[in-house]
């Protein structure tokens, strides 16, 4: 979701080296350590987490980096939210919410809702935000691009305008972090990034940058007080300091475990080792514009070519799904109908024939590092299991400022990207580029049918439905190389009873406090 | 060194002198550092998200004046920075300057502790290796230091981390706000030049040891701590000051890898951070500072040869 997290994952790359060396000196060297007490089923009054980065300002319209985000989701409060492991539709600053027309969306707010400043949540804020981030310097403005006009009906409703029927909205407004007007104003938008004013469950104590940023339980939240009183949230990049510092106790919870340091993780009687599966799908678009790619018999060979399980439980050893298309059996809108790619080198072989390509051909694939966990492993396996079908992988990697542009553009016969957990497929069909009308290397004239339909289609069952064509298409077209999708890895102290339970937007976010059932 | 009249006294010319070498060097170091972050990379592809349209680009370039020529831009940027102006972090919203030197404060504390080490532990390892040279001690030097200036920085401070942090619960992993905090990357960041040291300070010493003046002074009498401190040690000690001045730059500029091991909020992350979000302002500011810093430790370094070596100043 954002390059900045890539970023960091190369670095971690350059550092790889040094973490095997870790791993076989752990072993040794971790006997000495004592045992830790265990959890008493209490949560602890103090917690200590720790990002593989810092934030960078903590104006939610300022900064777009999962690390950000993360803080952000603890200070702030979207419109509606999707939480738990089922990304249930969650009213938060909205009570509801109805379309009076099909580009009108009227919200009815919270009442008794304070800012930690202890001002009341008004209408006039949600009208700022919404202004405010559809501003070009807005990381959100993406997200309020179809807005045309925003109205205060009274104090506790807002109606929104937009240009286009648009009904999977919300899932991309469950980034959309409502911020207060006043002191946006009066601070502006880089002083409000150190001096937040939210309605969210914590408040902001201190921010030492690189150092560490002390929220503490807001007690006059909508809900309550949450617990822990007090989150510590530190950024370590190097992930084997991360884990030192939570083997010596002075964290309880890490994000961001190398799949090499699962192990020591799981040894460590004082530590359990938190998995969240299948939260990010690296994915592999071919320029179907191009040959041989424009024929979709090579693009289903190519499927029927991959070794899934080898990549997922050699590579990623398990920590990881198989995925036979772009969205998992458990998304709802996965149709059993289409087909879903397994290993099958004599159907390749076949399909390849078929398409006039039996000897197999050879092409270039157009790659960046740090889009996925693994990477030069994952797609050096590809490129072999390619070979076993006479197609030839030519990996060119680039840097990321090469990549954006041509990747933009078209200019390739295959890539790499990725996506998120989503709750609405809409998110991901577009987010990919996978319409018409925004790609230069795919297109569908059914799938964007089903996807404007979807867009007009405000009973989320209903829509549901037509995503479940939109997955069909896709799957039948083999608009890309579908491969798997890798899970987050958390250390967790025994003593912390924490579990990502209430991951919101598109489900990569995570709160560290545990939550009110 | 006469003070005649008006005129600037020699030392105070030489001075000035040196520092009017700096202006060319710093106006370079503004083209360099203006043009080769452009080169590597648009801020956009970082700081939007990765499916952000061309359009959406587009708009935030021209918000940040990014879309206008590049000669426009870097005379704008000069303009600024006669004014003191470093300009803006696109990511941190704060005066790029600023940051900086909040940053550089934090990794001076550290880089002047390693400094510290090599003063003290290095050079007088150095020395006793050579007073004590074919000894065990001057092997269990050469070993050491063979080990100190090959061993890769992020796994020395990864394993230092699991012995004295981990294992042994001495000293906290990372972090910076104590004075346990700070001894794991000290350490980590001066075992290289602690190296250094201690061998140049061995090889000049032997040199010196072999030279007349010291058969001399120890023919007229003198104590053998007195000829090593006061007559060795001196002469020995231009090339190390030579070679520690210009790596005192380094250190500074080079803590990236101890910093990100251990967690240490210095200049070196903030750097690592600013290229790898083509935070331009920022990599600006930080290289401009970096620079000054550099340039002012070599002229520094310059005049303490003066200050050691009294040959210097008559000429």
């Amino acid at each position: 979701m954002s390059h900045i997290a890539d970023d960091r994952a190369r670095h971690d790359d350059r550092l790889r080296l040094s973490r095997r060396h870790f791993l076989g000196a752990a072993g040794a060297v971790l006997l000495a350590r004592p045992a830790s007490g265990q959890a008493q089923g209490g949560i602890p009054d103090q917690v200590t987490v720790i990002q593989v980065d810092e934030a960078t300002s903590l104006n939610p319209l300022a900064e777009f980096a999962n690390p950000g985000l993360m803080v952000h989701g603890h200070l702030y409060e979207p419109l509606v939210d999707f939480t738990g492991p089922d990304l249930r539709v969650t009213p938060k600053l909205a009570l509801s919410w109805d379309n009076p027309k099909p580009t009108l969306w009227r919200f009815k707010l919270r009442p008794n809702v304070v800012w930690h400043d202890g001002t009341p949540f008004t209408a006039d804020d949600v009208r700022f935000t919404l202004e405010e981030g559809k501003k070009p310097t807005s990381v959100k403005s993406r997200f309020l691009a179809r807005v045309q006009k925003v109205e205060v009906l009274d104090p506790l409703t807002v109606q929104v305008e937009m240009d286009e029927p648009y009904a999977p909205i919300l899932a991309s407004w469950a980034y959309l972090y409502i911020v207060q007007k006043k002191a946006y104003e009066a601070l502006g938008a880089a002083e409000y990034g150190r001096k937040p004013v939210g309605t969210g469950p914590y408040r902001l104590v201190t921010w030492q940058r690189q150092q560490q940023l002390v929220l503490e339980a807001f007690d006059r939240h909508w809900r309550g007080a949450h617990a822990p009183k007090r989150i510590i949230v530190r950024g370590v990049r190097e992930p084997g300091t991360r884990l030192a510092e939570l083997q010596t106790g002075r964290a309880d919870l890490i994000l961001g475990v190398p799949i090499e340091l699962a192990q020591t993780v799981q040894a460590d009687p004082a530590l359990n080792l938190v998995v969240l599966q299948g939260i990010r799908t690296p994915y592999f678009p071919f320029n179907n514009k191009r040959p041989p790619f424009e024929d979709r018999r090579i693009r289903q060979a190519m499927n029927y070519a991959l070794d899934r399980e080898a990549l997922v439980q050699g590579i990623l050893q398990g920590y990881g799904e198989v995925r036979g298309g772009p969205f998992s059996r458990s998304d709802p809108w996965f149709s059993p109908e289409g087909p879903e790619y397994k290993l099958d080198l004599d159907r390749a072989r076949a399909l390849l024939k078929e398409a006039g390509k039996d000897g197999g051909f050879s092409f270039t694939w157009l790659l960046r590092r740090d889009v996925l966990v693994k990477d030069e492993e994952i797609m050096q396996a590809i490129a072999n299991q390619l070979g076993k079908v006479g197609i030839k992988a030519n990996l060119q990697f680039v840097e990321n400022s090469t990549w954006t542009p041509k990747n933009l553009s078209g200019d390739f016969d295959m890539s790499v990207s990725g996506y998120g957990k989503s709750v609405e497929a809409d998110t991901v069909i577009t987010g990919v580029r996978w319409l018409s009308e925004n790609s230069k290397f795919y297109g569908n004239p059914q799938l964007d049918a089903a996807v404007n339909r979807a867009r007009a289609t405000f009973d989320r069952t209903e829509r549901i439905k037509v995503y479940r064509t939109a997955d069909r298409i896709l799957r039948e077209d083999a608009a890309g190389l579908f491969s798997h999708a890798q899970s987050e890895l958390f250390g967790v102290s025994k003593k912390f009873p924490w579990r990502p339970w209430a991951f919101a937007g598109n489900g990569a976010l995570l709160t560290y406090y545990i939550p009110k059932s | 060194m006469g003070v005649s009249g008006l005129a600037i006294p020699p030392g105070l010319r030489y001075v000035l002198g040196r520092i009017a070498q700096l202006v060319p060097t710093l106006v370079g170091v503004t083209l360099f550092a203006f043009i080769v972050i452009r080169l590597s990379g648009d801020p956009t592809s970082v700081l939007l998200p990765a499916d952000a349209s061309e359009t959406e680009r587009e708009a935030f370039r021209r918000a940040y004046g990014l879309d206008r020529p590049i000669l426009e831009q870097y005379v704008r940027y000069v303009g600024r920075l006669l004014h003191g102006d470093f300009g803006v972090s696109l990511f941190q919203g704060e005066p790029a300057l600023r940051l900086v030197l909040d940053r550089l404060a934090i990794t001076v504390q550290l880089a002047g502790t390693a400094i510290g080490l090599v003063m003290l532990v290095g050079v007088p390892i150095g020395i006793l290796a050579a007073v004590r040279r074919g000894t065990i001690i001057d092997h269990i030097t050469l070993s050491l230091v063979a080990l100190g200036q090959s061993v890769a920085t992020f796994w020395l401070g990864l394993m230092l981390i699991l012995v004295f942090a981990v294992a042994w619960r001495l000293v906290p992993p990372s972090g910076y706000g104590t004075a346990a905090q700070i001894i794991l990357p000290a350490f980590t960041l001066a075992a290289y030049y602690l190296a250094v040291a201690a061998r140049l300070t061995r090889s000049g010493m032997l040199e010196v040891m072999a030279q007349d003046y010291i058969r001399t002074a120890r023919a007229k009498g003198l104590s053998e701590w007195l000829t090593v401190f006061r007559h060795a040690l001196r002469n020995a000690f231009i090339p190390i000051l030579t070679v520690l001045g210009i790596q005192i730059g380094e250190l500074l500029a080079g803590s990236v890898v101890t910093e990100t091991v251990f967690a240490w909020p210095g200049v070196g992350t903030l750097v690592l951070d600013a290229i790898l979000r083509r935070d331009y302002p920022l990599v600006q500011a930080v290289i401009v500072v970096l620079a000054v810093i550099y340039a002012v430790i070599n002229l520094a370094v310059d005049l303490l040869y003066a200050w050691v070596d009294p040959r210097v100043r008559y000429q």
